[in-house]
């Protein structure tokens, strides 16, 4: 036998050896092969805009100045056709954008499910003047910055929200005349010697985003904290993340209410009129909300409704001068 | 066998591949030059051959044994960290649920409204304990994701205070509590998933690592083979010079290898090819079930998120339908449970479609009624039948991975002791078988 066959066996077996081991069930592929990963990265929504500090401020000498109601509200039965009233009469419910955690304007009441409050109890007899129905209501629980752009989109019908008039949220939708007047304050824990925003100076103060509350902290030397919703801020404040929330008195009474170690203080540093938005092309709306709101007024209504769920805040003032004379 | 080679004369052959191969040296040493004493040279010669064709066969049988041996043990090594890592990998899908549960359990109890209804307090309470013991285990042994596992542990804590935050505010009447339980969710679903997310990812890294140590089997093959076939060239060399056609050392070395390619290659292979499989069809099918009951947990927390932004659901049901059909999905790519799991998934959903139409119609609390009722036939029944025959199918899945890949490892380790013993067994017979003709030549 020579060398040559020999060393060709052997490469023969080398090759074979190879060949096996090619063939070896060599378990192959990554973790996220085995996972199944080929599925999209989870996104939460993002509910809030991120929208930053808004356009500069519109200037107007008549931002409370709403369409003048009909000379004679309609009666439920009498609604004009083709009106907007008639329209929603039609549809069976009148879709409203609320609050859910707004302690005694609308918030939910854990313990029945229920949302209620002064801004649900107007919407509630504007409901009754439709439907003759107080319960007609249909609520859409949206947050400050949602304002807006649910009234623009046509979503709801209305928004009670403790929604402040100003010129600027005119260029898009429309107000009723002012309901209920509120002033901005700020609420600091009990014993703060602070008196005021500007007693806060470099301290960490909360507003929810897209308010007129947070782009007013801007004048003061304070850090401002922006929070998805105003409940988000007393919850930071009793986690000693923020030191002090700001807002308007009617709100912060409510958290004084869910909480003994808080305290508002100080004067209003500003005039909130409140007003029911209404989509700017709904004209009829408006005049037929403002009827309404005159009628609360006059049979005192409105009165009982402040005492029910804002007396905290002190004997019932004179309900708000309606101002009229806007032309569509 | 090939022999169609040019009929060279003998000389200069290039050199030999292979180390511990017979080497041709003495050979061409004879035709290079005229030696002086060319018969005394000769003996000489050949006395260093026989005893380097002995060295060979004894080394072939020796590096068979070890290397085979450490081939396998390699193997089994890797077999067992990958039932382990297996094990792991389900564990930390089985935090993911057990949190997403305890979150959906407590945002659904706050949908009811009024005092905590006592089994859903119940079932927070149990799937935070069995997210407390998980995150222990995982802590026990973790390595390059410690520091994600600590965090977890902390995080842990912290939305456990979030939700008795939310609680008492809740039964105080005070909406603040609301804003405790969104701070709670918002932990789990942007700070913890997002942690179990990456310390599933390194699990799963692991244990495909681990079972690729099936590979290992090739060493164990090759090392027995070319030990073999080292030692049927020795003989044939050995043959060629002493003119005697058997050795009997040689030859019982080699039955000896023959062995160790039965029971000891065969078997190693046989186990890879058995942990391949069980991967491809056990570990797998057991993960996405896995994956299609931690979905379907986390789209229940949105199903109640729906409802309780009231009116404002839409980019939650949205999200809901995404992981409800990434579920649906997943099982439909497993043909095995997938079937009888896809129809209760799809039980569910008819279900939560009712709920849609219902809110949507603008009737939100019959909706929530709806949502919230443990009725049989309701959706929560529908879900909770779907996630207890995912979680049965997992349990069932992961004990055989652990069987299968934990028999396929001892098999493995099996074979190292049978390679190991064969080849030293043959490495000692094939020296000594040699030894009478190294004494010939001495």
């Amino acid at each position: 036998m020579s060398r040559r066959p020999l060393r060709s066996r052997l490469a023969l077996a080398l090759t074979t050896v190879a060949l096996a081991t090619g063939l070896v069930a060599c378990s192959t592929g990554s973790g996220a092969d085995d996972l199944g990963l080929a599925a999209a990265p989870s996104e939460e929504p993002t509910e809030e805009p991120t929208s930053g500090p808004t356009a500069p401020p519109v200037e107007c000498d008549d931002a409370l100045a709403s369409y003048e109601p009909f000379e004679t509200q309609p009666a439920p039965d009498e609604l004009p056709a083709g009106s907007t009233m008639a329209e929603i009469r039609e549809r069976g419910a009148l879709v409203v954008g609320v609050s859910g955690d707004t302690l005694l304007m609308s918030a939910r009441n854990p313990e029945t499910g229920v949302i209620e409050g002064f801004d649900i109890d107007i919407l509630r007899e504007i409901s009754r003047a439709i439907f003759d129905d107080p319960d007609r209501l249909q609520l859409r629980v949206i947050t400050s910055a949602q304002r807006l752009e649910v009234l623009e989109s046509g979503e709801v019908d209305l928004v009670a929200r403790t929604f402040t008039i100003t010129c600027t949220r005119w260029e898009s939708i429309a107000f009723s005349a002012e309901y209920l007047h509120a002033g901005q304050k700020v609420l600091v824990a009990e014993g703060s010697p602070a008196q005021g925003l500007e007693d806060l100076a470099g301290q960490r103060v909360c507003a929810p985003q897209a308010t007129t509350t947070l782009s007013r902290l801007e004048e003061y030397p304070v850090e401002a904290v922006a929070a998805p919703t105003h409940s988000q801020c007393l919850a930071l404040f009793q986690q000693g993340r923020v030191d002090a929330i700001t807002g308007d008195d009617t709100i912060l009474a409510g958290f004084a209410a869910q909480d003994p170690y808080a305290v508002v203080v100080g004067e209003a540093i500003s005039d909130e009129p409140y007003g029911i938005g209404v989509p700017a092309e709904n004209v009829d709306m408006v005049r037929f909300v403002n009827g309404v709101l005159e009628e609360l007024v006059a049979d005192g209504t409105w009165q009982e409704l402040y005492e029910t769920w804002l007396g905290v805040l002190g004997p019932a003032p004179e309900p708000p001068t309606p101002v009229y004379g806007r032309e569509p | 066998m090939t022999s169609p080679t040019p009929a060279l004369p003998v000389p200069q052959a290039p050199p030999q591949p292979g180390a511990p191969a017979p080497g041709p040296v003495p050979q061409g040493a004879v035709v290079a030059a005229p030696q002086p004493a060319p018969s005394a040279r000769r003996i000489a010669d050949s006395a260093t051959r026989v005893t380097r064709l002995s060295l060979a066969a004894t080394v072939a049988c020796l590096l068979a044994a070890l290397l085979g041996f450490l081939g396998a043990q390699q193997q089994a090594g890797g077999m067992s960290r990958a039932a382990d890592g297996a094990d792991r990998v389900l564990a930390v899908m089985e935090l993911r649920q057990a949190l997403l549960e305890a979150d959906g359990a407590a945002t659904n109890a706050f949908l009811v409204g009024g005092l905590e209804p006592l089994d859903r307090r119940e079932r927070y309470d149990e799937a935070i304990e069995r997210a407390s013991v998980l995150v222990v285990e995982l802590s026990q042994d973790a390595g390059r994701d410690a520091q994600l596992i600590a965090g977890l542990n902390t995080d842990l804590a912290t939305y456990t205070s979030l939700v008795e935050a939310a609680r008492v505010n809740n039964r105080q009447g005070f909406p603040v509590g609301a804003a405790y339980l969104d701070q709670a969710s918002t932990l789990v679903r942007e700070q913890m998933l997002v942690d179990l997310d990456t310390v599933l990812e390194m699990a799963a890294d692991d244990a495909a690592g681990a079972f690729r140590a099936g590979g290992w089997a090739a060493l164990v093959l090759a090392a027995v083979v070319v030990g073999a076939v080292v030692l049927v060239l020795v003989q044939v060399r050995l043959a060629a010079m002493t003119r005697r056609r058997l050795n009997a050392g040689l030859v019982v070395a080699t039955l000896l290898l023959v062995v160790a390619f039965v029971g000891g290659a065969m078997v190693s292979l046989r186990a890879a090819e058995h942990a391949a499989d069980v991967r491809t069809d056990v570990y797998r099918p057991t993960l996405a079930v896995a994956q299609s009951a931690v979905l379907a947990a986390e789209a229940r927390t949105l199903e109640s998120f729906t409802l309780i932004k009231r009116g404002s659901g839409a980019p939650y049901e949205a999200l809901f339908v995404e992981r409800t059909t990434a579920a649906a999905d997943l099982l439909d790519r497993e043909r095995q449970p997938g079937q009888r799991l896809s129809a209760l998934l799809e039980d569910w959903l008819v279900g939560h479609a009712e709920i849609r139409a219902l809110d949507d119609g603008g009737d939100w609390e019959e909706a929530v009624e709806l949502a919230v009722t443990d009725d049989e036939g309701g959706p929560s029944a529908a879900y909770a039948a779907f996630a207890e025959a995912a979680d049965v199918t997992v349990a069932e899945g992961a004990a055989q991975v652990r069987a299968e890949v934990g028999g396929a490892g001892s098999d493995a380790r099996r074979a190292a002791w049978l390679t190991a013993a064969a080849g030293l067994l043959g490495a000692v017979v094939a020296w000594r078988g040699t030894a009478a003709r190294r004494e010939e030549y001495r």
